[in-house]
């Protein structure tokens, strides 16, 4: 296939959908000579590199470049049956009924935040909504005080989040590197206090850590290296995608007034409107599989081996699957929705989906009850790392 | 009848209800489902289903 995609072009970060509707038509698969990889872009091919886990490997990481298997990197680097036995362990704490227990605390967190902003007149909707409330929520799950970790998690998410599809950039690796070992240097003590808690007989208490430490399934327990990878994980998987999300959420009803103004008047829609904002800007525009033994992509003959990036947001847009998958409809069928690929799919479907859903629809309905009018101050900035699909800066008023 | 929950994506089977939209009668019991149904919401195998609690 022609290499007539480039992930890194402002063209394509600048207007994923354009594109993706384009490479649906005409470029189903794609080989970037430049960059190495393969790309897949019909949600039916998505799906059926998702459910073929024989064939598709998550063990050389989910990014574009060859992370070495591990195997207590947990659940992202996981194949079966390895994962199925971490998945089933991390599900023991780490699960709907956690998650939707966050609610509560979460819904007067948002109106604290709101209440700030209503008194400054204005508000960046990324850095003083989206920003904190993925953060706040992950350090309740972890036990922690947000006002005193929530500035340095954040700092270890642009860095590592933005490491992901880093174009094997040295000075972005090392940055990574240093923000990986104070993760590691932050978390180890933690985790090691809670194993050790369990192993004097003791109850390491009720987050989320101590929780993992406890899950014995038949005497098999998660390993130190395991909770640290969850650890980390949770807070560069659950936040940054969140954040964009939120930030999409606003930036498209700035976008489709006329979208907001349905919301305003049925606001019962917000759910479906969450389920159509994922589905227009999937926060990540695609992660990826590593093929087990040579395949076909289409025409082309794909060597073992290889990285292939599977695009949930062009699945998203795929016309076979979403009537009129161009327009940002928030009326759309509840029925199509449930076919969105934002959270990928299979055995590695994100497990805090419901936790994101949750954070995003407390945001949208908390705000839509206080500011029915809002408008643009300023420039959007752009997010600024090529893993995320967002912005860095919205600047409203109301 | 029992409930079984999907770990991966925490979809709900229930084999007093079935899924009849996807050919499967009420009553129908976990341990029947042909060995490579997958769950509906998210995509996985029967291997990432267990037991929900009482």
């Amino acid at each position: 296939m022609t290499d007539d995609f480039d992930f890194y072009s402002e063209e394509f970060q600048n207007n994923p959908g354009d594109t993706f509707e384009r490479m649906i038509e005409h470029c189903p698969f794609h080989h970037s000579e430049r960059w190495g990889w393969y790309s897949v872009f019909r949600h039916a091919d998505v799906q059926s590199i998702v459910n073929a886990n024989e064939t598709y490997s998550a063990k050389w990481g989910p990014g574009p470049a060859y992370s070495p298997p591990e195997a207590e990197i947990l659940l992202v680097s996981a194949d079966p049956p390895e994962h199925t036995r971490q998945k089933r362990a991390v599900a023991r704490a780490f699960n709907l009924k956690s998650m939707l227990d966050m609610e509560p605390g979460l819904r007067k967190y948002v109106n604290v935040l709101l209440d700030q902003a209503q008194a400054r007149g204005r508000c960046d909707l990324i850095a003083d909504i989206g920003i904190p409330v993925p953060l706040w929520v992950i350090c309740r799950f972890l036990g922690l005080d947000y006002a005193e970790h929530g500035a340095r998690f954040r700092e270890w998410v642009e860095i590592l989040a933005g490491n992901v599809f880093a174009q094997n950039k040295p000075e972005v690796a090392e940055q990574a590197a240093a923000a990986g070992a104070e993760m590691a240097a932050f978390f180890t003590p933690l985790v090691r206090s809670k194993m050790a808690a369990i192993a004097a007989g003791n109850d390491p208490g009720s987050d989320i850590l101590s929780e993992l430490a406890k899950v014995d399934i038949d005497g098999w327990r998660l390993s130190e290296q395991n909770l640290l990878s969850f650890a980390n994980f949770l807070v560069i998987a659950g936040s940054g995608t969140t954040t964009n999300t939120i930030g999409n959420f606003f930036r498209l009803m700035l976008d489709f007034p006329d979208q907001y103004a349905v919301l305003r008047q049925q606001p019962e829609l917000i759910g479906n409107a969450v389920e159509e904002v994922l589905r227009y800007d999937a926060p990540v525009h695609g992660l990826f599989r590593t093929n087990n033994m040579p395949v076909h992509l289409g025409e082309m003959d794909v060597p073992a081996d290889s990285k292939i990036c599977l695009m949930w947001g062009a699945a998203n847009r795929d016309p076979t699957v979403f009537d009129h998958p161009q327009t940002f409809d928030i009326t759309r069928d509840p029925e199509q929705l449930k076919q969105i690929m934002s959270f990928g799919g299979g055995i590695h479907r994100c497990m805090g989906a419901p936790l994101a859903r949750l954070e995003v629809r407390v945001v949208a309905e908390e705000f839509v009850k206080r500011f029915p009018d809002f408008r643009e101050l300023g420039t959007r900035v752009p997010y600024p790392f090529a893993t995320l699909n967002g912005l860095d800066h919205l600047t409203v008023t109301w | 009848m029992r409930k079984w929950v999907c770990f991966s994506c925490f979809f709900v089977y229930d084999e007093s209800l079935g899924l009849p939209a996807h050919g499967i009668p009420p009553g129908t019991r976990f341990e029947n489902l042909p060995d490579d149904w997958v769950c509906p919401d998210c995509g996985s195998p029967k291997a990432y289903f267990e037991l929900q609690p009482e």
